[in-house]
């Protein structure tokens, strides 16, 4: 019996060895024509479909838009040759170019445009035109959109929108989509991975490799991806970024993927629904600005982010929309204390926490539960603002409960993304009223004179009109977001990643809100350098 | 009306029975969690405006009551359909159909290797009370019981793939591989380490459990008697021992078609692995509520049907209940 027994596991044993054999090598040898990336789940599952909110991160792999984004976050021409813009706002007119292909071969019409934009419309997904009243072909050779309301950052929302060819837009067209941008699907296991090619009919920069391969890797488990050998570019998260890879180099992106808390601006008060909005503490302009110019960022990045970050001083930083003025240092404890001190803010009790008519200077803040660097950054900012004697307190709770009570516990919020719309979310008094649920402004910030200036700005007629603007609603030289605080930022995300030694990522455009992906936006440009 | 199909017909009004309380319990329960589907769908802090997401809710149904909900799901199953997934964009079916094959193929390779090796270790292990080889495999059982299987999984990966090189390090076929040019051992070599992972939750359990059966059957009196007439243990072990113990073993097999089902989601994580675990994981992460119900039902159609198999084999194994069952 026993004789039976050690036969089997022999017989079991050599199997296996056979079979791992036989499977061989997987790709040890990278050859230069060919890469493979781990950046996230989301690109291998499948729906590659700009109507349902692919690609409006700016980097869709398949598609071209009308406009593009250059590497100073600027508009250009992609798809459309000029573009106008009526006196009124309300009127865009875009010439398309003739001589663009599909990946099938197909020539791009002007009808493929108003079809894209139409489908998106009605897709209920991510892609948001409610501002787009219809879209027509003039002159046979050019399109017209015409809005509801004049909505200076539509060139934004057309940049973002690959076209879909009208003629091949079936059921199945998530997995298999037909586009003007430079690669198409050779083959997709969903869930698992994307493996594409160069698309021949692309007009734009070619890439140098003949295939690149996608994988989803869990986060946990990427590092150890990486340590593997057989990735040219893994995704991690900033918790491992101090780790070393034999054969690679880590690398951390710049974004514009900021943190901060949003301060009330109003005393506390209870709304129509019962709720409370409102902070009684941070509503003094004396504590929101000493915070700001008290705190240390370096330090809290240093505690909560394992260094990983960049500071933040605005809620734009990195965008060019963004206005340093008047700039301010943080790290100036004294200076705080001073100013609380002077608006009545005093710690008469030792207890080092400084008080005003009976009000402690302290408030509960949140960080959300599915993200811990949140929580971490509201526990490190209060243990920066201990020292100017106001007390934090942090708790962390689900992002529902955060967004319900966010007009009167700050949470930790994160935001950046391609459009100036942002602006207007930020600093706009439409958000402000007492009822009004929303994480726009939840800072519940008003001033006239910036209201002004963003009202300008959505009805401006021009990208750099309108950036003018945003920038004097931050500060027109008097007045302005930037010195009424109406939030704290704290620090920009570093995007961190093991990158295969020689392999040039080209000019990274700033990274926006979201995880890792967004390193792949300008894969075309990417090379081997000799090693 | 013949007892058998009278048996049939009951069993299937049970498994309904099951099937509705599933749901409606998985509904509520999807429902009352804090996540917001739109949210996960949209990104919780894009600069999408509320007239965008009040149109997402509309298209997805999302502004409705709950039980309206529940009763459009529920109509729309009764005609094939059901539903969309928010989390893929695919139709639930679709999804379920391609993701529960491959989950199959983890999900039946784990089961044998526990059962088996289970089995046979479980048997040395009685047969050699006290023994070192004895004490050495209690030790095994009890660590790996009490370990995490993510935890096993991920040493496994660190070992064998990342180290040794020896496995993949995921997924199930090579990577950048066409999978035109994909073999069957290549299928199975990415089979090996999610399997093993898998198995190990349910390893122990075997192996203790048929372990403590033998030692009993060992100290019963026909054993003894067998003893007394010069039998030697292996012999008595085929003899007596095996098919005593044979159909408490394959029950507690088949019973264990749950904890499979909730293992692979684990497992499936670690190793990039197309199965429904992974969708599961990814469809509650986002409250994607038509995916969850359907994987939730396809669970528990998966249970039932274990649980079904060990009953009907119980009773041809065991004479008793088969006899018993009859003279009613």
């Amino acid at each position: 019996m026993l004789k039976k027994i050690r036969l089997l596991m022999i017989l079991l044993i050599v199997t296996i060895s056979l079979v791992t054999g036989c499977a061989g090598n997987e790709g040890k040898n990278i050859i230069k024509d060919s890469l493979t990336i781990s950046i996230g789940s989301e690109i291998v599952d499948g729906n590659y479909n700009p109507c349902n909110g692919y690609g409006t991160y700016g980097y869709d792999l398949f598609h071209t838009s009308l406009l593009k984004i250059n590497t100073d976050l600027m508009i250009e021409c992609d798809l459309a040759t000029d573009y106008q813009v009526s006196d009124d706002g309300m009127i865009y007119t875009f010439t398309i170019r003739d001589d663009v292909k599909f990946s099938d071969g197909h020539r791009l019409r002007p009808e493929d445009v108003v079809f894209t934009y139409n489908t998106a419309k009605n897709s209920g997904s991510s892609v948001d035109l409610t501002m787009m009243e219809k879209a027509e072909v003039i002159d046979a050779n050019k399109v017209q959109f015409t809005l509801h309301k004049p909505y200076s950052p539509f060139t934004r929302t057309v940049a973002l929108l690959g076209i879909v060819p009208e003629h091949a837009y079936k059921e199945a067209y998530p997995s298999n989509p037909i586009g003007t941008g430079p690669f198409k699907v050779k083959q997709l296991d969903i869930g698992q991975q994307l493996i594409v090619e160069p698309n021949e009919y692309y007009y734009g920069n070619q890439s140098q490799f003949k295939q690149i391969t996608f994988l989803s890797i869990d986060e946990e488990t990427a590092l150890a991806a990486a340590k593997s050998g057989q990735l040219d570019l893994v995704m991690v998260n900033p918790e491992y970024a101090k780790e070393t890879v034999k054969g690679m180099n880590m690398q951390a992106i710049k974004t514009s993927d900021n943190r901060g808390f949003n301060l009330p601006c109003i005393p506390e008060t209870v709304n129509a629904a019962g709720e409370i909005v409102g902070n009684n503490v941070t509503s003094d302009p004396a504590v929101r600005k000493a915070l700001n110019i008290g705190i240390s960022r370096r330090e809290i990045i240093d505690h909560a982010l394992n260094g990983i970050g960049t500071p933040s001083w605005g809620r734009f930083d990195g965008m060019p929309w963004a206005n340093k003025e008047p700039g301010f240092r943080d790290g100036q404890v004294e200076e705080a204390k001073a100013l609380l001190e002077e608006a009545g803010w005093v710690d008469t009790d030792g207890d080092g926490i400084r008080e005003k008519n009976g009000l402690k200077c302290e408030f509960r803040v949140t960080g959300r539960t599915d993200d811990l660097q949140r929580y971490n950054l509201a526990v490190a900012l209060s243990e920066s603002a201990k020292a100017l004697g106001i007390n934090i307190i942090p708790e962390a709770h689900d992002w529902e409960t955060c967004k319900q009570i966010v007009r009167n516990v700050p949470t930790c919020i994160g935001t950046g993304d391609y459009s100036f719309i942002d602006v207007y979310n930020a600093f706009h008094s439409s958000y402000v009223g007492v009822d009004v649920v929303s994480l726009s402004n939840s800072a519940m910030y008003s001033n006239p004179k910036v209201d002004g200036y963003l009202d300008a700005m959505i009805a401006a007629t021009s990208e750099n009109e309108a950036i003018e603007l945003c920038k004097k609603a931050q500060y027109d030289g008097d007045t302005g977001a930037n010195v009424d605080f109406p939030y704290i930022w704290i620090v920009n995300i570093d995007h961190t990643y093991f990158v295969r030694d020689g392999l040039d990522l080209g000019i990274q455009r700033i990274h926006p809100h979201g995880h890792g992906a967004p390193v792949i936006q300008n894969i075309t440009t990417w090379t081997f350098t000799d090693r | 009306m013949k007892p058998i199909l009278k048996h049939m017909i009951k069993t299937l009004f049970r498994m309904i029975l099951l099937l509705i309380g599933v749901s409606i319990l998985t509904f509520i329960l999807v429902i009352s969690s804090p996540i917001d589907p739109i949210d996960a769908y949209l990104g919780a802090e894009t600069n999408v405006s509320q007239e965008q997401r009040d149109n997402v809710a509309e298209h997805w149904g999302l502004n409705k009551s709950p039980v309206e909900r529940y009763l459009t799901w529920v109509t729309n199953l009764l005609h094939g359909d059901m539903g969309m997934s928010i989390t893929y964009q695919m139709p639930v079916m679709q999804i379920l159909i391609t993701r529960f094959l491959a989950s199959l193929t983890l999900m039946s390779v784990a089961w044998l290797l526990s059962g088996v090796l289970g089995f046979i270790l479980g048997v040395l292990s009685g047969a050699m009370e006290g023994s070192a080889f004895d004490k050495g495999v209690k030790i095994f059982c009890f660590v790996l019981s009490s370990t995490p299987s993510f935890w096993i999984g991920l040493l496994l990966l660190m070992l064998f793939s990342v180290q040794l090189g020896w496995f993949p390090i995921g997924f199930s076929v090579p990577i950048g591989k066409l999978s035109s040019e994909v073999t069957f051992l290549e299928r199975v070599h990415h089979l090996i380490l999610p399997a093993f992972t898998l198995s190990i939750t349910g390893i122990s359990n075997m192996v203790l459990h048929t372990r403590q059966k033998i030692i009993d059957v060992l100290n019963t009196d026909y054993v003894l008697f067998a003893k007394a007439r010069g039998e030697n243990k292996w012999t008595i072990i085929k003899r007596h021992g095996l098919r005593n113990i044979a159909f408490p073993a394959i029950t507690l097999q088949f019973a264990s078609f749950s904890e499979l089902f909730g293992g692979s989601v684990l497992a499936e994580n670690i190793f990039s692995y197309p199965g429904l675990g992974s969708a599961l994981s990814a469809a509650g992460r986002k409250g994607d509520l038509p995916l969850l119900l359907g994987i939730a039902l396809c669970s528990a159609i998966f249970v039932f049907v274990g649980n079904l198999i060990a009953n009907l084999l119980y009773g041809i194994f065991n004479p008793q209940i088969r006899e018993g069952g009859e003279s009613r």
